[in-house]
């Protein structure tokens, strides 16, 4: 024990987001929605049930009472620092918190830094604020000084580049839940939220034990979500107990999904701007209309958007994808099952809509667009942030030294890290929607190209669970895969399969063991 | 200059056992309460010298749910190392620990380097003695020792909070990779197992608290 031993310190990849590389290249991959839901349900045993208080019906309708008094407390204020008034803009410039109550500055943005960029924005915003009203009053939609629409413009090009440009963060919540036709639902679910809550209220499961594992860790830098302590008595945040009853009744309404890590994420920032019912709802529409599979227990999800992804890389960014791709057949699609190493970093894209991936700005930015525009927002994101990386990936590749597994690790790294610090929100989403060769991808080719992955993945499963039946090892695995690859792709015909001879004979006896 | 060797290290382990935090101690000497979760999995690096061997951990951490250990085999595919974390305080963390160990002996290369680490020991100990309170703990010292003697692992009780043991657990890990191993390499190595014997097994639960 007495070598000696020492530790450096971290070691950030520096990128410089401002190099755009422009290119252009057009085609298309086509897209409708496949989505079978997979109602799995998991055998639950409770280990270490918590010893919680149960309460009776007039204490917990006493303690909900409360319960949403104080959210509605917090809720007001949260309004009142986000509307956008200069006084206030400007107020945040002297507190070490945005307006959301998030922490301005952390290990990749400096206070700086963000002071710098805020000053221009908050400008962007007053600005943008005067266009909505306009635009608002053009369409006979009158809205009062302090308040919020509750209807908005029919879809237009207009509005949608209204949109893209960025909602009012004091209408966001209300706009959000428009566009998603959330109206709809609550008709449809009268008194069902109501139900749900009662329901759930002394419930205790495998879900109520992870979502209380989660909720202190959901949003920590923000002071909202903290709990508060006053004469020496802990009491816990507003918000908090609001998000563990959405999030309790979430998993009692889709018992396919139940509890999801991320889902405190997304329930946590839509309970910035929505009131508890509305922000359940939400909740629903997101998993259930714009990331359909996402959260359930098998993820399979996350492996099919994740494909779709993958996809449009190799379409729209062809050098990104040279350097992700782990296929030595270029030609065929064997990474839609296999998916290349460089996906790991991009599921809490998916799984958490760029909540803690990109800043909250940021991240505000594409959930209006992702509402308005359905899904393939995300995808256009998504390849935007690559597209902003691709010259320093490409640099990385130069330095490609003998050790291979050096160039992957400063890859993941700067793929991880570098999203964190895209404040210019404005610069992203311009990039994205206006010069990009994918700002006009439809959600009909990601569809399609979902339909597709989805598809090439159930194959690929049946294929494994065969080998499993006749005890194929990993090398024959492999071959037989390479070869249904290739009669898929309809590169080789079925008589060409003369090329390994060794093969052919091995799977036929293959195939005899399955008959 | 010495020798320098990437080793691929994977944390895996039951939700809110302190993986992320072992790795945040670790890379950045950094605590933080209330650490949020995981999603899919997050990469790290740090580098590490022990005697004349330099090495670079790259740390794969992942996330904690259940429903995520559909996604692990692709993080352990070719690791030279894991660590598979459980908390003290916590039982059912201890059997999810078990789990993992058997499905990486089974799935996983097989000269792979396995710590077992038993985090958050400072909710068991008196921060001003330093000495164990009675009833604070669910597992065992002896549980957590017998379940690596019998997998042939490292061992280790941890606080991600207080620094305890945790530099301690990577070095352990360094010196165990052997050299040759250090690119990833599907043909299996002469070394096979870990040296039991090894001197770092004997830091476990000490109370010799590092803070």
């Amino acid at each position: 024990m007495d070598t000696e031993v020492s530790f450096s310190t971290p070691n950030l990849v520096e990128e410089h987001s401002d190099a755009l590389a422009r290119h252009n290249s057009d085609g298309g991959y086509s897209l409708i929605d496949y989505y079978a839901e997979n109602r799995r349900e998991e055998p639950f045993t409770l280990v270490n049930p918590p010893h919680r208080k149960t309460l009776t019906r007039t204490e917990s309708i006493q303690s909900l009472k409360k319960s949403r008094t104080s959210l509605e407390r917090v809720q007001s204020k949260i309004g009142e620092s986000i509307h956008q008034e200069p006084n206030r803009l400007n107020a945040i410039l002297a507190s070490d918190r945005d307006r959301y109550g998030f922490r301005k500055s952390n290990h990749y943005v400096k206070i700086e830094d963000y002071d710098e960029w805020w000053t221009r924005y908050s400008q962007y915003l007053s600005r943008r604020k005067k266009k909505w009203e306009k635009l608002m009053a053009k369409n006979g939609l009158l809205v009062a000084k302090k308040g919020s629409p509750t209807r908005f413009p029919a879809r237009s090009e207009e509005l949608r580049r209204y949109v893209r440009k960025g909602i009012p963060a004091e209408w966001r919540g209300d706009a959000w839940f428009y566009f998603a036709k959330g109206y709809d639902k609550l008709k449809d679910n009268k008194g069902v939220y109501d139900k749900l809550v009662d329901e759930t209220m002394n419930l205790i499961n495998e879900n109520t034990e992870a979502i209380e594992k989660d909720l202190h860790r959901t949003f920590p830098e923000n002071v909202h979500f903290n709990d508060i302590t006053r004469n020496g008595v802990t009491e816990e945040s507003p918000l908090l107990q609001t998000l563990r009853r959405v999030l309790k009744c979430f998993s009692k309404y889709r018992p396919s999904i139940g509890y999801c890590q991320s889902l405190n994420f997304i329930a946590g920032l839509l309970l910035v701007f929505l009131d508890e019912e509305r922000a359940f709802w939400m909740l629903v529409i997101v998993t259930e209309r714009y990331l359909p599979g996402i959260h359930e227990f098998n993820l399979e999800g996350v492996n099919v958007h994740q494909g779709v992804l993958m996809l449009c890389l190799r379409q729209y960014l062809p050098n990104v994808w040279a350097l992700i791709n782990e296929s030595s057949h270029s030609n065929n699609n064997s990474f839609l099952y296999e998916l290349p190493t460089l996906s790991f970093c991009t599921t809490s894209w998916f799984m958490s809509i760029f909540v803690g991936v990109l800043p909250i700005e940021t991240t505000l930015r594409v959930w209006d667009c992702l509402f308005y525009e359905e899904s393939k927002a995300i995808f256009q994101v998504s390849l935007t942030i690559f597209k902003l990386l691709e010259p320093q990936m490409l640099d990385l590749s130069h330095k490609r030294s003998e050790d291979d597994g050096i160039l992957s690790a400063e890859l993941f790294q700067m793929i991880q890290n570098a999203p964190k610090r895209l404040l210019d929100a404005n610069a992203l989403m311009e990039e994205c929607f206006r010069f990009s060769s994918f700002s006009k991808l439809s959600q009909e080719e990601i569809l399609n190209c979902k339909k597709y992955v989805i598809e090439s993945r159930s194959r690929y499963n049946e294929l494994i669970k065969r080998r499993s039946a006749v005890g194929m090892d990993e090398q024959e695995r492999k071959e037989l895969m390479r070869t249904a690859v290739l009669l898929e792709n309809k590169q080789i015909g079925l008589k060409s399969m003369n090329w390994n001879g060794r093969l052919n004979s091995r799977m036929r006896r293959i195939q005899q063991r399955i008959r | 200059m010495s020798k320098q060797t990437s080793v691929k290290l994977v944390l895996l382990g039951e939700a809110a056992v302190g993986k992320s935090s072992l790795v945040l101690r670790f890379v950045s000497n950094d605590f933080q309460e209330n650490k949020e979760p995981t999603i899919g999995a997050a990469f790290l690096t740090q580098r590490c010298t022990i005697g004349t061997k330099t090495i670079k951990f790259e740390i794969w951490d992942t996330a904690g749910q259940e429903r995520f250990a559909n996604l692990a085999p692709l993080y352990y595919r070719n690791a030279q190392a894991a660590l598979v974390v459980y908390d003290v305080t916590k039982p059912a963390s201890f059997i999810k620990a078990r789990h993992w160990v058997k499905e990486l002996h089974e799935q996983a290369s097989k000269n792979i380097v396995i710590a077992l680490v038993g985090n958050k020991y400072d909710l068991v100990v008196d921060p001003e003695t330093g000495e164990e309170i009675e009833g604070r703990r669910s597992v065992s010292v002896e549980e957590g020792k017998a379940l690596a003697d019998e997998e042939g692992l490292l061992f280790f009780e941890t606080s991600a909070k207080s620094a305890f043991n945790v530099n301690e657990v990577f070095t352990a890990i360094g010196k165990q990779i052997p050299e040759e191993t250090s690119k990833p390499q599907d043909e299996p190595s002469s070394v096979g197992r870990i040296d039991l014997n090894a001197p770092v097994d004997e830091s476990g639960g000490a109370g010799n608290c590092a803070c």
